[in-house]
C-alpha cells in the first residue's frame, strides 16, 4: 500500500498531507502546514525543512513525495519557492532513492485525477473531497492535498 | 579495546563518571563514560544504553564508537570497569553555559533548543523516550547541539516505571507517580526552554523533595508567571503550552512544539550588563534579513528613582538617541516593572 505525501511549499513555509490506501480509498494520515524558522538564516532554514522532511518520510514510511511547482508559464518567478522545492527533492533522494519524487503542474494533476474541467479548477475537489480533509483550511491545504490525492493514483 | 589515554574527569553522577579521553588508534578525543559494575544490574543493562544510541544515530544526538566491559588501556582509571566511549563535545553541556552567564542569548537559546527538539522527535519516532532531558543533557560544540545521556532511555510508546530523571525537570504525571510518555518529555523539553531562556534561578529548588514534587503535580513549579523582561507572550504561550500541567494540552508531539517555537519572532538578543541599583540593558536588533546587523537598544532601570529610558541607534556605528516616548518616572516599582516588560518585549517581537 502506498503511502504519499503531498506538498505545497512557499518561500517561507510549506503545507502538507500524508496520505495512505487506494485513490479510491485514501485516508488522511497526518497533515502540516509549517512556518520556515522566522529568526534563522536562509542556509539554516532550509537545513531545518529538510530535517523536517527526513523526519516525515522516516515516522510514515513514505513511499512517494509529490509537490505542486510552479506553473511553468507563470510570470511570477519565485526563486525561493523554487529552493524548498529543490531541498524537497534532495531530501527525499538522500533518505531513500526508492522514494519517487515527483513535481506536478495543474495540468498534470487534472490528467491523473482525470478531472473534467479547466486545468486551474482542479483544486475545487477539495471542497468535494470534505469528508478525507476535514479541518483542513482550504487556502493553506488545497493544492496539497490535490497534489497528494494525483500521487496515490 | 579501544587504544584510550584519560585525560580528565568531565563528569558524573550515581552511575559511575565521564571521562574526556584520546583515542590514540585514531587520534581524536573521546567522552568516556565509565560505570562501576556495582551500579548497573546486568551487562545487558549497560550495552542498552549504547546499542539505543547506536539505533538512533541522528545529527543532534551523540554518536556512540562503542560499548565493551574490561580494564581500560591507558594512564587513568586502571580498575576493571564498563565503559562507553562517545563522541566528545568541546564546549560542554547548556547547564555549562547557564552556569557562566545568568541566561543564554535568546536566539541561541532557541536555536540550540530546536536542535535538541530534533533528536526528541527522532528518539519518540524510533519508539523511545528519553526521560531525562535537561540542559545538562544537551551538549554543544561550537554550532553543533547533540542530546545525551539515554541511560534512562525506555522503548515504547509509554513508557516504564516513573521516578526516574531530575525531579525539577519532571512533569506532575510523574512527580504524581505515573509512568513517563511523550508528553513527559515535551514536558521536560519545556522546563529546559523555560530555564534556557530565562536562567537557572527560575527553576531552581533548595529544599524538600516530597514539597517540590506536590508544587510540580500542582502547576505551582516552575513558575509560569515569572519571566525576564524582554520575553514576549508569543513566547510565553508556547512555555506555558509545553509545560501546561494537563498533558492532553500539551503540544501534540515535539515537532509541534519546535514548529510553535520557531514561528515566534526573536527581533532583538538581550544581554544585562549591570545589576544593583541600575539595570543596563543592551539589545541588539536584527537587520532587515534575520541575523543581519540592525541597531542597538539600550535600556537602563533605576529602581531607586523609578526611571525607565529607553536609547536607541538605528544603525552600527551612529549615535544612541533617547526614545522619550517610551521614558518616564514612574509612581511604583510595580508600574516600573510592567512598563520595562512592556517595552522590552515589545522591543524583542518587532524590533523597534
Amino acid at each position: 500500500m502506498a503511502t504519499v505525501v503531498g506538498v505545497r511549499c512557499w518561500s517561507d513555509r510549506y503545507a502538507y498531507p500524508v496520505l495512505s490506501g487506494t485513490s479510491d480509498q485514501p485516508k488522511l494520515v497526518k497533515h502540516g502546514h509549517v512556518q520556515l524558522p522566522v529568526n534563522e538564516s536562509r542556509a539554516a532554514q532550509l537545513a531545518a525543512f529538510r530535517t523536517d522532511v527526513l523526519a516525515l518520510l522516516t515516522k510514515h514510511e513514505v513511499t512517494k513525495a509529490v509537490f505542486k511547482t510552479a506553473e511553468r508559464i507563470s510570470k511570477n518567478s519565485d526563486t525561493e519557492r523554487a529552493e524548498v522545492e529543490g531541498v524537497l527533492q534532495e531530501a527525499c533522494f538522500s533518505h531513500d532513492p526508492s522514494v519517487e519524487v515527483k513535481s506536478q503542474v495543474k495540468s498534470q494533476i487534472k490528467k491523473a485525477l482525470d478531472f473534467d474541467g479547466k486545468g486551474g479548477e482542479v483544486f475545487t475537489l477539495f471542497q468535494k473531497r470534505e469528508k478525507l480533509f476535514d479541518g483542513l483550511g482550504k487556502t493553506k491545504f488545497d493544492e496539497a492535498a490535490i497534489t497528494a490525492l494525483a500521487g496515490l493514483v | 579495546m579501544a587504544n584510550l589515554v584519560y585525560i580528565e574527569r568531565i563528569g558524573g553522577g550515581g552511575f559511575g563518571e565521564v571521562w574526556k579521553a584520546r583515542d590514540r588508534g585514531v587520534d581524536a578525543l573521546r567522552a568516556v563514560k565509565i560505570v562501576e559494575p556495582s551500579a548497573i544490574p546486568s551487562l545487558k543493562d549497560f550495552n542498552d544504553e549504547a546499542r539505543v544510541l547506536n539505533e538512533l544515530a541522528h545529527d543532534n544526538i551523540i554518536t556512540v564508537y562503542g560499548a565493551e566491559p574490561g580494564p581500560t588501556t591507558g594512564t587513568t582509571p586502571d580498575v576493571d570497569m564498563y565503559v562507553i566511549i562517545m563522541e566528545y563535545m568541546d564546549d560542554g553541556s547548556l547547564d555549562d553555559a547557564l552556569q557562566k552567564e545568568a541566561f543564554l542569548p535568546l536566539r541561541e537559546a532557541v536555536h540550540r533548543f530546536s536542535a535538541a527538539c530534533f533528536a526528541a522527535a527522532h528518539a519518540h519516532g524510533k519508539g523511545y523516550i528519553h526521560r531525562d532531558i535537561k540542559p545538562a543533557n544537551i551538549l554543544v560544540s561550537d554550532a553543533r547541539t547533540k542530546l545525551s545521556d539515554f541511560g534512562l532511555c525506555v522503548p515504547g510508546a509509554v513508557g516504564g516505571a516513573s521516578g526516574a530523571g531530575t525531579l525539577v525537570y519532571a512533569a506532575p504525571e510523574v512527580a504524581d507517580g505515573n509512568p513517563t510518555t511523550v508528553a513527559t518529555d515535551i514536558y521536560s523539553l519545556g522546563v529546559s526552554l523555560h530555564e534556557l531562556i530565562n536562567g537557572s534561578s527560575y527553576v531552581e529548588w533548595i529544599g524538600d523533595e516530597d514539597e517540590l514534587a506536590e508544587r510540580i503535580s500542582r502547576g505551582r513549579f516552575p513558575a509560569r508567571d515569572e519571566f525576564q523582561p524582554f520575553v514576549h507572550d508569543k513566547l510565553k504561550r508556547v512555555l506555558r503550552k509545553a509545560m501546561h500541567v494537563d498533558a492532553s494540552k500539551r503540544y501534540a508531539d515535539v515537532d509541534e512544539l519546535r514548529h510553535a517555537l520557531e514561528a515566534v519572532p526573536i527581533k532583538c538578543n538581550w544581554t544585562l550588563q549591570s545589576v544593583g541599583n541600575e539595570e543596563r540593558w543592551t539589545g541588539l536588533a536584527d537587520g532587515p534579513k534575520p541575523g543581519s546587523p540592525g541597531g542597538i537598544f539600550q535600556v537602563t532601570v533605576r529602581r531607586k528613582s523609578r526611571e525607565f529610558e529607553l536609547r536607541k541607534c538605528k544603525s552600527v556605528p551612529g549615535d544612541m538617541r533617547r526614545v522619550n516616548a517610551d521614558c518616564g518616572t514612574f509612581a511604583s516599582l510595580t508600574a516600573l516593572g510592567a512598563h520595562q516588560r512592556a517595552v522590552m518585549a515589545r522591543v524583542t517581537e518587532t524590533g523597534k
